[in-house]
């Protein structure tokens, strides 16, 4: 792409001055993180664009920010790995103390420690499969020798049998061609075999966390499960008010439908891309306001686009998508997205700005103009507080 | 005890609602944990309120409270005041924040770690006569989280450093360096007034973020990626917002130009990547610039 401006519009550019008030280190850190409100955001856009000390200073603290292990970047918040282990991060500091290691050293040590994880992963999916799969067959063995046994009398007796004995390796083998089901129940086994490969990896990520807490780690774990984006991507829960006890103390008294049970957060990057692949849950406010999915075929797909709305905040709660934007629009999908319902807040005009739910029942809403609504009952009723 | 950075007095109806908002949040705030309480966490985040707009709505102060880091405010409000334990929290989940990001902007250990201690030794707030305690994490709001604040801090300091210590160079280095200090030229280019005002007036009517944009590609620099990454976005979106900007800004600015009286020519010229009014090359010094010992004058010399 060229580099060069017309050099007159270059020279304007350059003229451009922002006055002698800068934003202050911590407006730049929320225009960055895109927590700001539209509003304080174009404000500091506007300053940012005039200031080039401001552009600097925020383009180098983005530089700093940590890169996400892995081969899909996009899937790991920048802060995780710092976020959830904490021992990672002593382990680092006495690495590169004691062994004169770069932080790249270290890191790259740490990741070669850690794989075997996505390799038991794996394993466990192929085992949960197998199982599956075994458990699938086993009754068709006495009918297959039923079949051989006594074979109809208008068959000579050397005919293949109809259904081909294969050894359990070898059916675990031959997945995509279950012989005698029919095609919706292929498709159920399939569904079932990912829900299990899921459980599998999910029991083994929450046990991985777990291990981490254990080792005297304290994560910044979310209290509030429901993670809100504002303008992006909407990977893991926002870290809300968290502390330790308080996750702990909520995870016993909610019980399962809790976002953090879920999508637990994990010591392993390949596992939280599996965990969260695996629960198709990728939902981000586009840079042009349109809500949009994740799809299997690996591209973003919109979302109510049929809706004259631009969309500020998308926020999930399980199965539960909940989408606010201009006008008080607030949408709601208990399917992960497949059938949407408008929800009432009765009069409201201003764009949705914030949701959080604590839980699929108990939710609050924020619009631009500081208006709170909160739903008791799973958006059923918004009351106005 | 240290106190906040000033901040404008809150009306009735505002404070009344920071004070609701502490009572309700106090138990998720972890304030109990440093020992501050819920009038304590009150005045901290009127202290954020003041510090944002002291002459808020009521209804916005609430939405402004709902976005806040709770926590990490009350995380920092408690180190600043020297409590044991939340400095305890603080470096568990900060301190390799802190010396990794400075390592990643100075790329250089000795300096990464003499900037992350100076501005460490900031944060716990021993000033120079080592009398009063002002920690710098007083300046902290809430606003965005601690990590990233810290790392804007780290950045902030670097590029004030790089500056102060840019100006300490000395000249005999430099000039060891071959560096050549020219004399500088007065600007001799005219620029058509019409040009002017037509690129600035286009310029002010583009929206925020496309300033932005043209300013971080076009004069800082900074690459594709590096703007992406900035922007949550893809690589290709900022290409492709930047072709279209600049594009269309070119477009308006030549129509401009004509509607003030260029004519086409005139104002394709005046828009041309590279203007030869521009390049300041001086023909004679050019020319003559190594032409005494050439051989032709040696030959010739010779000859002669």
């Amino acid at each position: 792409m060229n580099r060069e401006l017309p050099k007159p519009l270059q020279d304007a550019l350059a003229r451009q001055t922002a006055g002698e008030v800068h934003p202050s280190p911590d407006l730049l850190t929320a225009f960055a993180e895109h927590s700001l409100p539209n509003r304080e955001s174009q404000r500091v856009t506007d300053h940012l664009a005039k200031c080039a000390d401001c552009r600097e200073v925020v383009f180098l603290a983005s530089s700093a920010v940590e890169e996400p292990v892995g081969e899909e970047p996009e899937w790991m918040p920048a802060d995780a790995i710092s976020r959830i282990s904490p021992v990672l991060r002593a382990k680092l500091k006495t690495g590169v103390a004691g062994a004169g290691l770069t932080h790249e050293q270290s890191r790259r040590s740490w990741m070669l420690r850690w794989a075997w994880a996505p390799v038991v992963a794996a394993v466990l999916i192929v085992s949960g499969i197998l199982y599956q799969q075994s458990s699938k067959f086993t009754p068709a063995a006495p009918a297959m020798i039923a079949s051989k046994g006594v074979p109809p009398a208008n068959e000579p007796s050397q005919t293949l049998p109809a259904v081909v004995p294969v050894p359990e390796s070898k059916t675990a083998l031959q997945l995509p061609r279950p012989v005698a089901k029919s095609a919706p129940a292929q498709a159920n086994q399939a569904r079932a075999a990912d829900t299990l490969a899921a459980a599998k990896i999910e029991s083994s990520a929450s046990a991985d966390y777990s291990s981490t807490s254990r080792a005297g780690a304290t994560p910044a774990t979310p209290s509030l499960a429901a993670g809100a984006v504002l303008g992006g991507v909407l990977k893991y829960p926002s870290t809300g008010f968290s502390t330790q006890n308080s996750f702990a103390e909520s995870e016993a008294s909610t019980g399962s439908n809790l976002v953090a049970k879920s999508q637990p957060v994990v010591a392993n990057p390949q596992m939280a891309r599996q965990v969260v692949s695996a629960a198709h849950r990728q939902w981000r406010i586009s840079p042009e306001g349109h809500l949009e999915q994740w799809s299997a075929s690996g591209n973003w797909t919109r979302a109510l686009a049929e809706q004259p709305i631009t969309f500020h905040v998308v926020s999930l709660v399980g199965e539960n998508v909940w989408a606010g934007g201009s006008g008080g629009a607030l949408f709601h999908s208990s399917d992960g997205g497949h059938n949407w319902s408008k929800q009432p807040l009765a009069g409201e005009t201003g764009a949705i700005v914030a949701i959080r739910f604590s839980d699929a029942m108990h939710g609050m809403v924020t619009t631009e103009t500081g208006t709170l609504w909160s739903t008791l009952d799973g958006g059923v009723t918004w009351t106005k507080e | 005890m240290a106190s906040a950075p000033a901040s404008g007095p809150l009306s009735t109806q505002v404070s009344a609602v920071v004070v609701e908002f502490a009572a309700q949040h106090y138990p998720d705030s972890g304030a109990e944990q440093f020992e501050i309480d819920q009038a304590g966490l009150a005045e901290i985040l009127c202290g954020a309120v003041g510090q944002w707009d002291c002459t808020a709505e009521k209804s916005g102060v609430r939405g402004f409270l709902t976005l806040l880091r709770l926590d990490e405010l009350v995380l920092a409000r408690a180190c600043a005041t020297g409590n044991e334990r939340a400095w305890e929290v603080f470096l568990n989940r900060y301190r390799a924040t802190l010396y990794e990001s400075a390592y990643k902007i100075a790329k250089e250990e000795s300096a990464a770690r003499a900037l992350a201690d100076s501005l460490y030794a900031e944060l716990y707030g021993v000033n120079d006569k080592g009398h009063q305690r002002t920690s710098k994490l007083l300046y902290y709001q809430g606003r965005g989280s601690l990590q990233g604040w810290l790392r804007t801090v780290v950045a902030q300091e670097y590029v004030n450093r790089y500056r102060s210590t840019r100006r300490e160079t000395s000249l005999d280095a430099a000039l060891d360096d071959g560096h050549q200090f020219a004399a500088v030229e007065p600007d001799i280019s005219a620029t058509d007034p019409r040009v002017e005002s037509a690129v600035t007036e286009e310029l002010a009517a583009l929206e925020p973020e496309e300033r932005f944009l043209l300013a971080a590609y076009y004069l800082d620099r900074r690459t594709l990626a590096e703007i992406a990454k900035l922007q949550r976005v893809h690589e290709s979106t900022i290409s492709r917002k930047l072709e279209r900007v600049t594009s269309s800004l070119r477009k308006r600015i030549r129509k401009r130009m004509m509607q003030a009286g260029m004519s086409a020519r005139q104002a394709d010229e005046a828009m041309q990547d590279v203007d030869v009014r521009d390049l300041r090359v001086n023909v004679g010094q050019t020319l003559r610039q190594g032409t005494p010992n050439s051989a032709f004058y040696k030959q010739k010399s010779g000859n002669g």
